[in-house]
């Protein structure tokens, strides 16, 4: 695929950085020379304006199939966009940071004006749906969710103190209609076996129906409620804001921390149940007056890294549910996993996340993507020269696991004795590195 | 303060105020009452005089653009003192005692409605219109007060009652706002119209029906019947008042939007709307079955009858109208407490009515609500909002310090009065009918009695009650101020190389 991108930044070295080596990539910025950590990239580099006619033909606009505008202001991304769509016909991504923006685009009838944009990506937007998703769910540090909420999937951490220890999966019961679709252990995913036995820190990944992962929450996670009653936000930027306004639908009792005062009044003029609360400091004394260590869900959203973790850490110490924190960028992960941060939230990855997923990859199988981008989920078709058989009779690599299968309307989790008919859609999980294979296989299912 | 421009306005009030003294005499003319003519054309005469000579003594003045705060609650203040006591003239001519006149009239022009009139057969019709008409006037007058002056002044936090017709530069009557009272007026004028067309098909006599419109639409009270709306034995009329009593407690602007734009989901929008609307929903579903309950009670025994009479006196004593439909005195005290707690409340703000206003009570809830919340939390932020909209502190501080001083009021004039009439109940209900413009008690003061046997001295505190109550406090309240009088002089001195 030909892409071209405007605008040398964080998002867009991200984005380079994924793609580079499957797709053949131009960027154009005004900038006269590429910046050092961009040079190691395989990309072709104009320097000028992209509303120019004559760079866009250096650029070979005309060719490309997509074009993503990721410079750091919005009014030029949409300049950049109209001025691209008048001379070729690629898809466009454009990115904003402005909810005013973000929201008049969305709804294709607000400008009347066509600016030619296809797709608006809104990084912080894209981190709040995410964090909403997992919050809601008690304990589920992932969450996922497929056929209109249907068929869910849920990623859990297995605490010190968990029953779960030292079993292997063969001896743990799982509820009907969930399956164990994979393991994260020290970052690196796999499909466990029979005879693995779990041990703290592992992040098992569940797939099933509402009602059996119910079961599994209750019954093997201890999940202190059936929901989330309080959240703690720490930090009212835009994130903060955006996922108190969707907690505050919902009626879950949510506090937002912030320690500037022009925001606090700006945040409690907004929002209607939202307890906002401001100090001069994010301190341990403010922490322990306002209970934090009480709350199911504490998220870090501050603009500092060290701010997020270090209120992570102590929300953790106060006994607080499960701690979210936003990392600036992907290399800190590792570390704010080991300091006990449950769920590690990047906008960045967020972001490549839906531009892979929605708008490069969406003519493929792909569903969505797990542990960083270890698992995959892949929705395939049962060919329609298939005969009928029971999944155990189908062979299918050890690093494939059918999770969902959907017959019309009607949704089911398979075990092993379960039929398979021609024209069923099936969910199925694989790693990553295995997803070519798996897919391979599913089309050659027919012949075997 | 410019002494010139304050009496210029008052004498220019005045002026003004003597023509509504023709519709009297021209009722009178009507109804043959031929020595009921000239004590109206006297007092016109007189009021005119007296407005001349103010209106040039220090120098007349016809444009008032640059008034300044002070001098315009100055104005206000004296203005309805002066036509209180100009509407009590004609009353002298009719045998009322000096005290009595200025009672009668006070309560006329604020719009309380109480009485001290014991047998309405004494006197002509001219004088129960007289009555009602500047029942009239005064509404008329409060609501271009609150919606075209006061706010501009930020007065007892009434700038924000009126989002859209507060300008938000303080620019002196802005023709948007004269636009805006205008409108209202309108709705006032249509309101009245109305209410004297169904009152008149349900079968009441034309004088009557817009007597009684007069007094409903601008929450009045006084009632050309002696035993008020009981008096004319009709449940269909007891329905139509309650109708339009309850719409005269309501915003004008309000319905100004609903009648005109057809903005019907304003109307529940409006926080103050719903609070007023389900207070007196509550109140009567309370009292009807308080009073169904109540033994005491021989014939009453259907349901819809108590219900309907419920109504009609929690309509009547929130909004501070004062019509009565049956003898509360007869109810529950349970009943009658909660009556009372209403009296205090008072109809939206935006009506003529009087009583602290439901916007005010509903502020005063939201903020005692925040002082729980900061007891746990002290470093939460919250600002308090009504309508989605955050009150700033300063407003809230207006409302907060108003509602202080409503009570505060209320208990000194409770005490003096009870003092003097040597009864604690009459001096507290007095007290709180008084300042909320009500006009309707209980017990002496109720149904049964009204307001002649209090002394002359009471009946002078009262009068200067309603209209305090009428005014808001404030411009009453800042008199007591030794700064407001000591520049008045010094401005004064100063006047003449102007």
């Amino acid at each position: 695929m030909r892409i071209l991108i405007y605008g040398l930044t964080d998002i867009s070295f991200l984005i380079i950085k994924d793609l580079c080596s499957e797709h053949d990539i131009t960027v154009v910025d005004e900038r006269e020379d590429l910046p050092p950590r961009f040079e190691k990239l395989d990309i072709n580099f104009i320097s000028g304006n992209i509303s120019d006619s004559a760079v866009l033909a250096a650029a070979n606009a005309k060719e490309c199939d997509l074009f993503i505008s990721c410079s750091p202001y919005d009014e030029s991304n949409i300049v950049a966009i109209w001025a691209v769509t008048r001379f070729s016909d690629a898809e466009t991504v454009c990115f904003v940071s402005k909810l005013e923006y973000f929201r008049n685009i969305y709804n294709n009838d607000s400008y009347l004006s066509d600016f030619g944009i296809d797709h608006v990506l809104w990084a912080e937007e894209a981190l709040v749906q995410e964090i909403f998703r997992i919050v809601s769910v008690p304990e589920a540090i992932y969450v996922d969710y497929f056929e209109g909420g249907k068929a869910r999937l849920f990623e859990y951490k297995i605490k010190d103190d968990s029953a779960l220890i030292n079993k292997d999966l063969r001896s743990c019961s799982f509820p009907d209609d969930t399956i164990m679709l994979a393991l994260t252990r020290d970052g690196e995913l796999f499909i466990p076996k029979g005879s693995t036995k779990l041990r703290a820190g592992d992040r098992p990944i569940f797939i099933g129906s509402p009602k059996g992962l119910s079961l599994l929450a209750r019954d093997l996670f201890f999940t202190r409620d059936d929901r989330i009653d309080s959240v703690a936000i720490i930090g009212g930027g835009n994130i903060g804001f955006m996922l108190a306004q969707k907690l505050e639908a919902v009626r879950i009792k949510t506090k937002i921390l912030e320690t500037n005062m022009d925001r606090c009044e700006f945040l409690s003029e907004k929002l209607s149940k939202t307890l906002v609360l401001h100090s001069n400091s994010l301190d341990y004394e403010f922490f322990e007056e306002e209970e934090i260590g009480e709350s199911d869900a504490v998220v870090n959203v501050t603009d500092n890294d060290q701010t997020n973790l270090f209120c992570s850490i102590m929300a953790g110490q106060m006994g607080a549910g499960k701690i979210f924190a936003k990392a600036s960028s992907d290399s800190l992960i590792p570390m704010f996993e080991k300091s006990g941060v449950d769920v590690v939230l990047s906008p960045e990855r967020a972001i490549l996340n839906e531009l892979r997923n929605k708008i490069i990859n969406k003519d493929k199988n792909l569903l969505a993507v797990v542990a960083r981008g270890q698992g995959q989920l892949l929705e395939i078709e049962v060919p329609e020269s298939f005969d009928s058989r029971q999944i155990k009779d189908l062979n299918i690599p050890r690093s494939a696991i059918i999770g969902v299968v959907r017959r019309g309307r009607h949704i089911t989790i398979p075990k092993g004795n379960s039929f398979l008919y021609k024209g069923n859609k099936m969910i199925v999980f694989t790693k990553a590195s295995d997803s070519e294979a798996v897919k391979e296989f599913f089309r050659r299912a027919d012949e075997t | 303060m410019r002494l010139d421009y304050i009496t210029s306005a008052i004498g220019l009030a005045l002026m003004y105020f003597s023509v509504t003294f023709i519709f009297p005499s021209l009722t009178a003319v009507y109804y043959g009452d031929y020595y009921a003519i000239y004590p109206f054309i006297l007092s016109a005469a007189f009021t005119y005089a007296v407005g001349a000579v103010f209106h040039s003594v220090w120098g007349a003045r016809r444009k008032f653009d640059s008034l300044k705060k002070k001098e315009a609650l100055c104005i206000v203040a004296f203005a309805w003192i002066l036509i209180s006591l100009s509407a009590a003239i004609p009353f002298l001519f009719f045998g009322f005692s000096f005290a009595d006149a200025v009672f009668e009239s006070s309560s006329a022009i604020t719009t309380c409605g109480a009485s001290v009139i014991t047998d309405f057969s004494l006197y002509p019709k001219a004088v129960f219109f007289w009555r009602s008409f500047c029942h009239w006037i005064g509404g008329l007058g409060i609501i271009v007060l609150f919606i075209a002056i006061l706010p501009q002044f930020a007065v007892a936090g009434r700038q924000m009652f009126f989002a859209e017709s507060a300008n938000p530069n303080k620019e002196k009557l802005a023709p948007r706002m004269q636009y805006n009272a205008l409108n209202l007026l309108l709705v006032y004028f249509l309101l009245s119209i109305l209410s004297v067309f169904f009152l008149y098909v349900a079968g009441m006599p034309l004088f009557d029906a817009v007597c009684n419109s007069f007094s409903m639409i601008s929450a009045g009270g006084l009632s050309p019947n002696q035993d008020s709306i009981a008096g004319y034995k009709s449940n269909a009329i007891v329905w139509i008042c309650i109708v339009f009593m309850f719409l005269g407690g309501t915003n004008f602007a309000l319905q100004y939007k609903v009648i005109f734009h057809r903005n019907f989901k304003s109307l529940f929008k409006s926080s103050e709307f719903r609070a007023y609307f389900f207070i007196i929903l509550i109140a009567s579903l309370v009292i009807s079955i308080f009073i169904t309950l109540d033994e005491g009670l021989p014939s009453r025994v259907i349901w819809i009858d108590n219900f309907r009479d419920a109504l009609f006196h929690t309509v009547s004593l929130m909004t501070s109208t004062g019509f009565y439909a049956t003898n509360h005195d007869e109810w529950d005290a349970k009943a009658k407490i909660i009556l009372m707690f209403l009296v205090f409340i008072g109809p939206s703000a935006g009506s003529a009515g009087g009583g602290i206003k439901v916007i005010r009570i509903i502020y005063v809830l939201k903020f005692l609500k925040r002082e729980f919340i900061l007891m746990l939390h002290p470093k939460a932020v919250i600002p308090i909002k009504l309508d989605k909209a955050p009150v700033s502190p300063l407003v809230g501080q207006q409302i907060l310090s108003f509602v202080f001083f409503y009570f505060l009021i209320f208990a000194v004039i409770a005490m003096v009065v009870s003092m003097i009439e040597d009864s604690v109940l009459t001096g507290l209900i007095a007290s709180a009918t008084s300042i909320g413009n009500t006009g309707l008690g209980f017990d002496s003061l109720g149904p049964s009695g009204n307001f002649s046997h209090l002394s002359a001295a009471s009946k002078f505190i009262l009068s200067f009650a309603m209209i305090i109550g009428r005014l808001e406090l404030i411009p009453m309240l800042v008199m007591f101020n030794p700064d407001y009088w000591r520049l008045a002089s010094s401005v004064k001195d100063k006047k003449a190389p102007k």
